[in-house]
């Protein structure tokens, strides 16, 4: 009777184990996964690649989008800092880290939604602001700050298509930082 | 009749004219303050200010326009007009043009001289010295815009303290033009 007892509690053990490693598992991941690989928009290229040097230079002046009244604010070493312990202000030492991220930030949260259609699902890099304002295909208070075709352009939507097939544009990138002719 | 139609007349002159003020407009002119006593109305008042918030169609400086204007200082701790001193700028279209400081530091540009297309770089030189600045202009037309003239800077992460052209412990850092019609002293600055 003892031992039928045993066999019984170590079945129903094993069962309700079984019935909670099923029911955490949720949906498949494969979808997920997916998304994690995705290689479009993202902050190490952003970061190595330049990416955030164009936006720096091209839109993150005091007077645009360097200013705490945007929603994208963009910081950098020639314009806004974020609070920092060293009392750094526009100007002063380099770009850092923390204000790079901040930037990604900025501009993956400014249409989270469409942001993740290009990304996640290779939508259209022209359909987001980030792209749209700048080339006045939309109205930009500050006017067109990138020509169709420049590399600016072509920097910040290579940087949105990147993967093993289409590489981000980094000599684009590079010429981007610099304007006009310094 | 005739006096209702004059009174309704009137008030609707009245209530149209109040409906076309820029408030914010209002705001940034009442912000530079008043003009400094002594100082006449001219190329030589209000140094530091932001110029283009009256020079501009519906500021009160409408009739005379500018399309970039400012103050260069000598000295970062110190605002004392830098005269005849050299401003560089280049526009997105590849155009330059040069403007010269008067005896308190201001320079403008009108819109017969230059138009420019933003963003702009601009770099300000005198004799040997030349300072540029690190980025470019993106719309704003007054300099005091982002470079506030107050000391010290209130907010030092999102704000910059006057244009200066001098270090303030360089040999030749001026004490102002001698025969300037007002004190090329910034009122106020130390």
């Amino acid at each position: 009777m003892k031992s039928a007892l045993r066999v019984a509690v170590a079945v129903s053990s094993a069962a309700w184990l079984v019935a909670s490693l099923v029911s955490c598992s949720g949906e498949p991941k494969g979808e997920f996964e997916r998304k994690v690989a995705s290689t479009r928009g993202a902050p190490g290229s952003f970061r190595t690649n330049g990416v955030s040097r164009v936006f720096e230079k091209r839109c993150g002046s005091l007077d645009c989008h360097g200013s705490t009244a945007r929603n994208m604010r963009i910081y950098s070493s020639a314009g806004l800092r974020l609070p920092n312990d060293a009392g750094t202000g526009p100007g002063g030492g380099d770009t850092t880290l923390d204000e790079i991220t901040a930037n990604y930030q900025s501009i993956m949260t400014l249409e989270p939604e469409a942001t993740n259609e290009v990304t996640v699902n290779n939508g259209d890099p022209y359909s987001l602001l980030i792209v749209k304002k700048p080339l006045e295909i939309e109205r930009h208070k500050g006017g067109q700050s990138i020509r169709r075709g420049d590399d600016a352009e072509r920097c910040i939507v290579s940087w949105l298509k990147e993967d093993l097939v289409n590489p981000i544009d980094v000599g684009a990138c590079s010429r981007a930082a610099v304007f006009p002719r310094e | 009749m005739k006096r209702l139609c004059l009174l309704f007349l009137g008030v609707s002159s009245v209530a149209i004219s109040a409906s076309c003020s820029d408030p914010v407009l209002d705001d940034a002119i009442a912000a530079q303050g008043n003009e400094t006593s002594g100082v006449p109305k001219g190329a030589l008042h209000r140094a530091g200010s932001q110029c283009v918030v009256c020079h501009q169609e519906g500021g009160t400086a409408a009739d005379s326009p500018f399309t970039i204007a400012g103050t260069v200082f000598a000295q970062p701790a110190r605002q004392i007009g830098v005269d005849a001193a050299e401003v560089r700028m280049t526009d997105a279209d590849g155009t330059k043009f040069t403007a010269k400081t008067n005896c308190v530091g201001n320079f403008f540009v009108t819109a017969s001289e230059w138009q420019p297309k933003f963003p702009v770089l601009v770099e300000v030189a005198k004799g040997n010295l030349r300072r540029a600045m690190r980025s470019p202009i993106g719309r704003a037309p007054s300099c005091a815009s982002c470079h506030v003239p107050d000391l010290p800077v209130n907010d030092p992460f999102s704000q910059l303290g006057h244009i200066y052209l001098f270090s303030s412990d360089e040999p030749g850092s001026p004490e102002g033009a001698v025969d300037c019609a007002v004190d090329p002293k910034r009122p106020g600055s130390p």
